[in-house]
């Protein structure tokens, strides 16, 4: 009796290499690496050039925390996930339960919602802070032509309003949110959603209490990256308020690019980037924890 | 053997020959335009046969980043620009000493070819007090930019004084409504600067009194003063709030499409006043005078804050020391100087130059252009700013400007900020 050789066979070393090598070695240089650079240079002051850098221990952190521009970043960045979040679990959920019912142009729909989301950020944040610029913006040009000049105002420079442009500009990228609903939806076995039907339901019940109960795990993963997405919308606020009026509309990754670019103490930037990146691996790790504890 | 005696020389001088070819020199920089470079590079290659210069340019916030790195790793570097108030403590131990290669390598002494202030601003910035950088020129801010055929138009001449500044705009609003009085970005670093320059008209030498520890402080009477002046500005109208969401670009485009009467910039500006600078780069005005920013308080005098700027040195890896410091002196004093000079982009800091004939189209211009280069070459303090935070001043004013905390609370925690160690000012 011959003896079968099994279909997947256990790999050898070699085989390991090739196919992780390349992936292990991209790994190593861009986050491990640079893990490594930031930790050492946050306890340094030391410039660019990274010639001549002098130990100050965690100095660099106590003047981050004493700062009320970061704490106000940082809370913006919360403030700026929380809407996010928001949106995306109603606004994103009621949008996707729509479009899966079956509405005539459907595909015109998907692409108006999805198009912000699949666009580079950079160029749409362009786009809104040119519109809405106060003088010879378009939006405040159009409200006067029609005789509306009393509603024409400063977008850009008002604080209260400047922050309402960063939040509509963070609800504007719901495509995602969509994205993820559509696919999980195409999961759902629609024998419930009949059987529902039957018994009477209506729309909103059947979404309020069957359809968003079944997409939990959805809910979880559209708030993780969510949360994960506002730490990395620089460009958000960058291209669009640059985080103005006075640094109202800051997040932690203009806070980081400012301190990083403009300054001769490259530790300080580095110690700001250490402590946004704890900070958002506590919230991934404490969401994990609650998705699976209620799972 | 006469004959292989003479094969070889052939075959040396060859060699030599094509090893000359083959110099190269590799420049870095990211000023001035690649069209003004060309030119320059091209009259430096012409003159000097046998050698090629590469040219890296990149634009100014890379270049910030990316030059130090390149010269720290031992990059391949002959000629490098710096941006002098903010690189040379970082890059100067990659640097040499210039006044030895320009006595060793240089037609005379570098003290002989550029100007001693210039020189002197140039040791200022390196700690150790050793002249690593030549200068192009010096440059500051702020200065103003008005469209000439529109003030005609209006009726309306240079404002010196706040009061004549505040005609100014109400004249502009009332007649042409369509025109923005003045326009410039109300960005945080900017309004810093116009806010430094209204300190130094009352206060000569006051960003110099903080800026190197002698004794100056942001909540003195003298900044609170200049703080209230500008917030003054805005609340009284004549700096309009929608300045304050226009960027840089935005606010150089509305006065050279002609839609705002005078621009607020600074005097590296000041090539809308060249008639080949505004060919060059498709400006469509046609006459263009400046001035400085009106005084705001009586017994105040017109004042711009100055530094060097561009310069250029000799990395110490660099293979070609004697031909670096040969462009180095064509650029900054010798014929090169007239390939670039028509921009205005600085003030030339090379002994005795002059502008090109042909640069200005008015008896009127030629004069603004005089009147900025006498107040740079006489600035009651250094240009040497500290930018972040300078974005910290400016989020600041604009506080204040929105009905934020009041002048006295403002300048009390900027000085708190500058005391912090947050800042670059600090060692």
């Amino acid at each position: 009796m011959t003896k079968k050789t099994p279909l997947i066979t256990r790999a050898n070393w070699a085989d390991l290499a090739f196919f992780f090598g390349p992936l292990l070695a991209m790994y190593l240089i861009f986050y491990v690496f640079s893990l490594g650079f930031l930790m050492y240079t946050s306890l340094y002051r030391v410039n660019i050039s990274l010639a001549g850098g002098r130990w100050v221990g965690f100095d660099n952190f106590r003047l981050l925390l004493t700062d009320g521009n970061f704490l106000t970043a940082l809370t913006n960045n919360l403030v700026f996930a929380a809407v996010a979040i928001f949106a995306g679990l109603t606004i994103g959920f009621f949008i996707a339960v729509t479009l899966s019912t079956g509405v005539r142009r459907k595909g015109l729909f998907y692409a108006a919602f999805l198009l912000p989301s699949l666009m580079p950020i950079a160029l749409i944040a362009s786009v809104f802070r040119v519109l809405l610029e106060s003088r010879f913006g378009a939006v405040n040009e159009t409200l006067r032509a029609v005789g509306l000049e009393a509603l024409a105002m400063g977008w850009l420079i008002e604080p209260s309003l400047a922050y309402g442009v960063v939040v509509i500009l963070f609800v504007y990228l719901i495509g995602l949110p969509v994205m993820y609903y559509t696919a999980a939806m195409s999961t759902i076995n629609t024998s419930v959603i009949e059987a529902a039907v039957l018994d009477g339901a209506g729309t909103w019940q059947i979404m309020r209490q069957i359809l968003f109960p079944l997409l939990r795990a959805t809910h979880m993963t559209i708030i993780v990256s969510t949360v994960l997405m506002t730490f990395r919308a620089f460009d958000v606020v960058f291209f669009s308020t640059q985080g103005g009026p006075s640094g109202l509309t800051e997040i932690t990754g203009t806070y980081v690019y400012r301190f990083s670019t403009s300054g001769n103490n490259i530790g300080y930037g580095s110690a700001a980037a250490l402590l946004v990146m704890i900070i958002s691996l506590v919230i991934s790790i404490v969401q994990y924890a609650l998705s699976r504890s209620r799972t | 053997m006469k004959r292989f005696m003479f094969g070889i020389a052939a075959t040396l001088i060859a060699v030599s020959v094509a090893k000359a070819e083959d110099t190269t020199l590799q420049l870095w920089t990211w000023y001035p335009a690649e069209a003004v470079l060309t030119k320059i590079i091209d009259g430096f290659e012409a003159a000097n046969p046998g050698v090629q210069v590469n040219l890296n340019l990149s634009d100014s916030k890379a270049y910030q980043d990316r030059m130090p790195l390149a010269l720290s790793s031992g990059d391949a570097m002959d000629i490098v620009a710096v941006q002098t108030s903010t690189m040379v403590n970082i890059v100067k131990g990659n640097l040499e000493p210039l006044s030895p290669l320009f006595t060793a390598h240089g037609s005379a002494k570098i003290d002989t070819l550029l100007s001693a202030s210039a020189l002197t601003q140039a040791r200022s910035l390196a700690s150790d007090g050793e002249l690593y950088i030549a200068p192009m020129g010096v440059l500051g801010s702020v200065a103003m930019y008005y469209n000439a055929d529109l003030m005609a138009e209006l009726g309306l001449k240079i404002p010196r004084t706040r009061a004549e500044l505040a005609a100014f705009v109400a004249t502009v609003r009332e007649k042409r409504p369509d025109l923005e009085p003045i326009s410039f970005t109300g960005a945080n670093w900017f309004l810093d600067e116009i806010t430094l320059t209204i300190a130094e008209q009352a206060s000569p030498g006051f960003f110099n009194s903080v800026r190197y520890n002698k004794g100056g402080k942001w909540d003195s009477p003298q900044y609170t003063q200049a703080f209230d002046a500008i917030v003054g500005l805005y609340k009284d109208n004549i700096f309009s709030r929608q300045t304050l969401d226009l960027d840089y670009g935005r606010s150089a485009e509305l006065f050279q499409q002609g839609k705002a009467v005078a621009f607020i910039q600074g005097t590296w500006e000041s090539g809308h006043l060249s008639v080949p600078f505004r060919t060059a780069n498709g400006i469509k005005l046609t006459n263009v005078v400046a001035s400085s920013l009106p005084v705001m308080f009586e017994g105040a005098a017109p004042s711009i804050r100055s530094f060097i700027e561009v310069a250029w040195a000799v990395p110490k890896q660099s293979k070609h020391k004697e031909l670096a410091t040969r462009f180095i002196e064509y650029v900054t004093a010798g014929a090169g100087v007239d390939a670039w000079s028509d921009t205005l982009f600085v003030v030339p800091a090379k002994m005795g130059a002059t502008i090109p004939t042909g640069v200005f189209n008015s008896d009127a211009a030629k004069a603004s252009y005089d009147e900025l280069a006498a107040l740079l070459l006489a600035p009651g303090s250094d240009r040497n700013n500290v930018s972040d935070f300078s974005a910290a001043a400016g989020d600041a004013i604009i506080a204040s400007i929105n009905s934020g905390p009041v002048t006295a609370v403002q300048v009390k925690y900027l000085q708190t900020e500058w005391d912090s160690g947050r800042y670059s000012n600090a060692n």
